[in-house]
C-alpha cells in the first residue's frame, strides 16, 4: 500500500503526508516542492493553515531555539494580517487569483523588482520591471473580488501608479498583447489596519 | 575473560558504529542532538542487542578487524528504514522526548500531562506505528521528514484524545 500521491480535497482537508510537506517547506524556506494546489487550499483553509503552524512553530523551536534571524514565513505574515483584518471582506484572498500567483513559481517569464508580493503599501506604488522586448504592455489593478479597477498602458519597464486606494488586499496583472506574464499581490493600508511589525 | 586485543578491537569498532550513527545515519543536520540528546545511546544499545541476538554477530564485531565489515553492519541493523519497518519501538523511543516536550507544552496541569502523554505513546506503538510503516513510503518522490509527518500524526493523536476524553 503506498502513499496517495496528493490529498484528496474532496474531505476539505490536506492528508498527514501534505501537511508535513508544507512543514518541512517552511523549515527549509522553499516551496518548490509543494503542489499549487496545496498552497491554494493552505492561503483559503484556516484548520489546515493552523495545524501546519502549529507543527512548524514547535519544530522550529526545538530545533533552533536562539536563532532569531529566520525571516517570518509569509504564511506567518499572512496570518497576522488575516487575524487583524478578520472581518473585513477586503482583504479577503481571492483563490483564482492565489491560484495563478502559486502556479507561476517556476514559470514566471519576466522578473518584476517591485512591488514586493504581499507587501503592504500606503501611498504611492512603483511597479518596476526588467526591461523586456515587450513595447505594449498592459498594467491592470484587480480587487480581491477580480475586478479590474484599474488599467494602463505602458511603454517602459516602470509605472507609478498615483491614484489613492481604499485599504484591502490588490492583485495585478502585467500582459502584452496576448499573453499574461506575470500576476502579483499587495496590501493597501493606512494606519488603523498596519499589519503588526 | 575477553582478552586485550578483543576489547581494543572492541573499542575500536564501538568507535566505527558510532562514527556511522554521527556522519553517515542520522547526522546532526537531520538529527540535531538539542532536540534528540539520546539517539547515539539509544542506537548503540539497539545495536549491541541486535548482535547479541544474531548468533554470527558478535564474532564479526569482537574479531574483526575491517573497518568496512563493521559499517556494513552497522548500515544494515541502524538504518532508518529497518528500524521503522522491524523496530518500531525503538523509533518511539528516540522520538519520545520530543513528543513528550509537545504535550508538555500544550498543558498546564502535570497530571493530565502524564496521563495524555501516556496515551498518545500507547496509541503510537499499538495502532499508529503499523500505519505509519504503511503509509510512509521511502520510494516516493516528494516524501516529507518524518519527523515533520510523526509530529503530525502526534497532533491528530493529541487532537483526538483532547475531543474524545474530556480533558
Amino acid at each position: 500500500m503506498g502513499l496517495k500521491k496528493y490529498s484528496d480535497l474532496s474531505t476539505g482537508h490536506i492528508n498527514e503526508s501534505d501537511t508535513a510537506l508544507y512543514v518541512d517547506s517552511l523549515l527549509k524556506n522553499n516551496f518548490s516542492n509543494l503542489p499549487p494546489v496545496i498552497l491554494s487550499h493552505v492561503e483559503i483553509c484556516s484548520e489546515c493553515k493552523d495545524k501546519i503552524l502549529d507543527v512548524f512553530l514547535y519544530l522550529r523551536n526545538s530545533r533552533f531555539p536562539t536563532k532569531s534571524d529566520i525571516d517570518e514565513p509569509l504564511i506567518l505574515k499572512e496570518k497576522k494580517r488575516a487575524q487583524k483584518n478578520i472581518h473585513d471582506p477586503n482583504f479577503k484572498v481571492n483563490p483564482n487569483l492565489e491560484y495563478m500567483i502559486n502556479s507561476q513559481l517556476r514559470n514566471v517569464s519576466i522578473q518584476i523588482f517591485s512591488p514586493e508580493n504581499n507587501s503592504s503599501l500606503k501611498k504611492e506604488i512603483e511597479f518596476a520591471w526588467k526591461p523586456t522586448p515587450n513595447k505594449n504592455l498592459q498594467v491592470k489593478i484587480l480587487d480581491n473580488k477580480n475586478n479590474v479597477i484599474l488599467q494602463y498602458s505602458i511603454k517602459k519597464n516602470k509605472f507609478i501608479l498615483k491614484e489613492k486606494l481604499s485599504p484591502g488586499l490588490y492583485y495585478w496583472k502585467l500582459e502584452n498583447q496576448s499573453d499574461l506574464l506575470y500576476v502579483g499581490k499587495f496590501y493597501i493600508t493606512d494606519d488603523s489596519t498596519s499589519p503588526p511589525k | 575473560m575477553p582478552t586485550e586485543s578483543k576489547i581494543q578491537t572492541s573499542k575500536k569498532n564501538q568507535k566505527i558504529v558510532m562514527e556511522i550513527i554521527n556522519n553517515q545515519l542520522y547526522p546532526e543536520a537531520q538529527y540535531p542532538r538539542i532536540v534528540f540528546p539520546e539517539i547515539d545511546s539509544i542506537l548503540f544499545n539497539h545495536f549491541m542487542k541486535i548482535l547479541k541476538s544474531n548468533k554470527d554477530f558478535p564474532e564479526i564485531y569482537q574479531k574483526c578487524k575491517e573497518k568496512n565489515k563493521i559499517k556494513e553492519l552497522a548500515i544494515k541493523i541502524l538504518n532508518f528504514k529497518n528500524l521503522l519497518n522491524n523496530y518500531p519501538r525503538t523509533v518511539v523511543l528516540i522520538y519520545r522526548q520530543l513528543i513528550e516536550k509537545y504535550i508538555r507544552g500544550k498543558h498546564t496541569s502535570s497530571e493530565e500531562k502524564d496521563d495524555i502523554l501516556q496515551e498518545v505513546i500507547t496509541r503510537l506503538i499499538s495502532d499508529k506505528m503499523s500505519k505509519i510503516q504503511k503509509k510512509y513510503d521511502f520510494n516516493f518522490k516528494k516524501i516529507p521528514s518524518f519527523t515533520s509527518y510523526l509530529m503530525v500524526t502526534i497532533r491528530n493523536i493529541y487532537i483526538d484524545i483532547l475531543s474524545h476524553s474530556g480533558f
